[in-house]
């Protein structure tokens, strides 16, 4: 610690002299006033990054949803309640899109939770304790986080590359450009996600919990279900709300795997378009950009309510936290 | 054992097999882009190949073919075989050789072998044909007849190079081919991506991916680490926590709203910067766009990861540094970033990740045409202004109707991106680890 003091002091450009003699001459007040005018520069410099990092951003996505609160205001809520006409106009509203969007969000959330959740389950409440007995589970279990890990950076065009080949034109599985093929390959998209999320929410449950229960003569799995998995529901449920914004603006796996059509799907291997793929769609194909500036602000006021309800949790957590 | 143990131990299975599904997912996305790309990128090498030794024979006898209608039998004939057997000789040779080079890495590679074979030999025995047709050897009574034989040899020429024996259809076979294409090396550094004559090279997106990530970094970084440590260590409370969730909402903002913009508002407005005898003309859409649109999505992710690395800098390391009499900008400085450091750089690299790994907002701003990043005029900034197209729109543009060598070659260029962006990643996560040590 000492001989790191006497670095830093050397990198501050200081006079090490003065301060041995214990006095202050006026270069030193000199020196003060520098320093002090450095810092009123830089800070001045930092607020207008600040400020600006936050007007770029704002002004971009403002641009946008006000531009598009227009589009969506001039004729409501026909925007919201009309189907898209399809082909190369893009005339009618994106009614269609919004219940396909909540569709896909349903079958993927609803393929990649279990999997998911239940995964993060046993990587800590299971896996954790047979560390110590060697053999081949903790050895998987490295394996599985470095793959948890690894897939979590991968860009999400891989994921629809993936599932084009496997879900869509594989002979035999091949679905074909249908909601299946699409939310398949998403739920690989967002398993790290849930995974890594729910494991965060496990861990952060106090062993005396556990301990407590198990005490009691409850089993393993009587604790996991009646004590930690509602004590961990919270960061659970934040982690499978967040990747529903994962799912709702995710374009490229969608894009590759899902068709386009404009037409509400059927069943479950029939095609679809979501919204951020019917904005793509309109603004690419029919330069269309009031439709598109519309759908994309029902699409950012989709993601500040789920933001909000992931929010809205997330305090209620540390209340609860707090309070006990 | 009771029941009760029955069902935990049931359970135990259950989610033990979810772990493992989840496991398989993972692995299973890597061998099967490795599986699908790799070998693709090897049997690129040995396809070409093959419409090297194809596209000659086809072309030389076509020509013939025109001739003998035009009347000139003979001098289509000499000229046919003088070229092709010339021609068949080197590009046996090529092929040979990247068949030896790409042997055994293809499942394939037995059959397109044979395959190679058989139409070096069936292109003999028509030159030896046209030999003795032309030297009198055969029977030919009349020039009628004459034009009928080789009418028909011809026929059949073109017939076994459209044949679609080797999954080749018709323009493919009769492709030129990259020259002296041998797998990997071609693919990655082939300057031309022209799926119709199997020109399959990837070298012009690995540029635009590299260039216009370069640009968001060079664009981006600077404001977002500004902000970063502006919401650290200098924004009062009260902005901090209005600032702070706002970022963090914009890092989930989809990227296609962010594309947008870029058509809307940015595309216009580059494409007003005079360019003097630009060859293309600016149109707005190219490099520059793409990266601004870039630096902006990657903005809140940066600053984000960035903000939680300043703050996690010991208290005791400001506290030392402040007590000595630094100021507050010379601890940030000399201090506190210094101690940040490694989580700074894993900031920025993922931020690189991001970049790379973007997909539809760069087709939105990007142009997507297939040419290399280059200047639009004699000046050399005007390369910002280039269209051109990254890896991802690149596999997302084509993957719906790639058949073939196209469709192998774009699960090769996601192998690439795949590999640059698990080395990118791999950087940051050490870095991290670092840091957490």
């Amino acid at each position: 610690m000492r001989e790191e003091n006497v670095t830093t002091r050397d990198m501050f450009g200081m006079r090490t002299q003065a301060v041995e003699q214990g006095g202050v001459d006026s270069s030193d007040r000199a020196d003060l006033a520098r320093r002090h005018r450095d810092q009123k520069v830089a800070f001045a410099l930092l607020w207008l990054t600040g400020v600006m990092a936050v007007t770029v951003l704002v002004l971009v996505v403002g641009y946008v949803v006000w531009g598009g609160a227009e589009a969506v205001m001039v004729d409501f809520p026909a925007f919201l309640t009309t189907d898209p006409r399809g082909g190369l106009s893009a005339e009618g509203g994106i009614r269609t899109t919004i219940i396909t969007t909540f569709y896909v969000v349903l079958l993927t959330i609803g393929i990649a939770t279990p999997l998911g959740v239940g995964a993060a389950v046993y990587l800590v409440e299971y896996a954790e304790e047979m560390k110590a007995a060697g053999g081949l589970i903790p050895r998987l279990v490295g394996v599985a986080r470095f793959g948890v890990e690894t897939l979590a950076g991968v860009p999400s065009i891989i994921f629809g590359l993936f599932g084009y080949a496997l879900f869509v034109s594989a002979t035999g599985l091949g679905f074909g450009f249908s909601m299946l093929s699409g939310s398949l390959a998403c739920a690989c998209l967002i398993l790290p996600v849930i995974i890594r999320a729910s494991e965060e929410a496990l861990r952060t449950v106090p062993r005396s919990y556990r301990e407590g229960s198990l005490a009691l003569g409850a089993t393993q799995w009587q604790t996991i279900y009646r004590v930690v998995l509602p004590a961990a529901l919270p960061g659970i449920i934040t982690g499978i709300i967040l990747s529903v914004g994962r799912v709702v603006s995710e374009t490229a796996v969608f894009y590759v795997t899902l068709g386009g059509t404009h037409n509400l799907p059927t069943s479950l291997k029939s095609g679809g378009r979501t919204m951020a793929m019917h904005l793509y769609t309109v603004a690419m194909e029919t330069r269309a950009f009031d439709k598109a500036m519309g759908t994309g602000a029902v699409l950012v006021a989709t993601i500040v309510i789920i933001n909000l309800a992931i929010n809205i949790i997330s305090r209620r957590v540390t209340a609860r936290l707090r309070g006990r | 054992m009771t029941v009760r143990q029955v069902v935990d131990r049931g359970i135990r299975y259950l989610l033990l097999i979810s772990a493992l599904i989840s496991v398989f997912i993972v692995f299973l996305i890597f061998l099967f882009t490795i599986r699908e790309g790799g070998p693709a990128i090897s049997g690129i090498g040995l396809r070409i190949a093959m419409g090297e030794i194809g596209y000659p024979v086809y072309a030389t006898y076509n020509r013939a073919l025109i001739r003998a209608k035009e009347g000139e039998l003979r001098a289509g004939l000499e000229e046919a075989l003088m070229t092709s057997q010339g021609k068949l000789q080197d590009a046996v040779e090529k092929a040979l050789a990247s068949a030896d080079a790409a042997d055994g890495r293809h499942p394939e590679d037995g059959r397109y072998r044979e395959d190679l074979q058989a139409e070096i030999e069936r292109a003999r025995s028509l030159n030896e044909d046209i030999e003795r047709v032309l030297g009198g050897e055969s029977a030919l009574s009349s020039e009628a007849e004459l034009r009928e034989a080789v009418e028909g040899a011809l026929q059949q020429a073109v017939e076994v190079a459209l044949h679609d024996r080797t999954g080749l259809n018709f323009p493919s076979w009769a492709s030129g081919a990259v020259q002296g294409a041998v797998g990997l090396k071609a693919f990655l550094t082939g300057g031309e991506w022209r799926p119709d004559y199997d020109k399959l090279g990837i070298w012009l997106m690995i540029v635009g991916s590299v260039f216009v990530t370069f640009g968001a970094i060079v664009l981006g970084v600077p404001l977002a680490l500004g902000a970063a440590i502006f919401l650290a260590e200098v924004a009062p409370s009260t902005v901090r926590d209005v600032v702070r969730p706002a970022v963090e909402l914009l890092a989930g903002i989809p990227s296609v709203v962010y594309g947008l913009f870029g058509m809307v508002v940015l595309v216009p407005l580059v494409g007003k910067i005079p360019v003097v005898n630009a060859q293309p003309t600016n149109t707005g859409y190219g490099l520059l766009s793409a990266s601004i649109v870039l630096a902006v999505m990657i903005l809140p992710t940066i600053t984000n990861i960035a903000e939680d690395a300043i703050r996690a800098v010991p208290r005791e390391y400001k506290e030392g540094s402040l007590a000595l009499g630094a100021t507050h900008w010379q601890t940030i400085v000399s201090v506190i970033l210094p101690a940040a450091r490694s989580g700074i750089i894993a900031a920025i690299i993922l931020g690189m990740g991001r970049a790379l790994g973007e997909t539809m907002a760069m087709i939105m701003v990007i142009g997507n045409s297939v040419r290399i990043a280059q200047p639009l005029n004699n000046n050399p900034l005007t390369t910002a202004l280039s269209q051109t197209r990254t890896l991802t729109g690149n596999i997302a543009v084509e993957i719906a109707y790639a058949t073939g060598l196209q469709e192998d070659a774009i699960f090769a260029t996601g192998v690439v991106l795949f590999v640059l962006i698990i080395v990118v990643n791999s950087m940051a996560r050490i870095l991290m680890r670092e840091r957490a040590q």
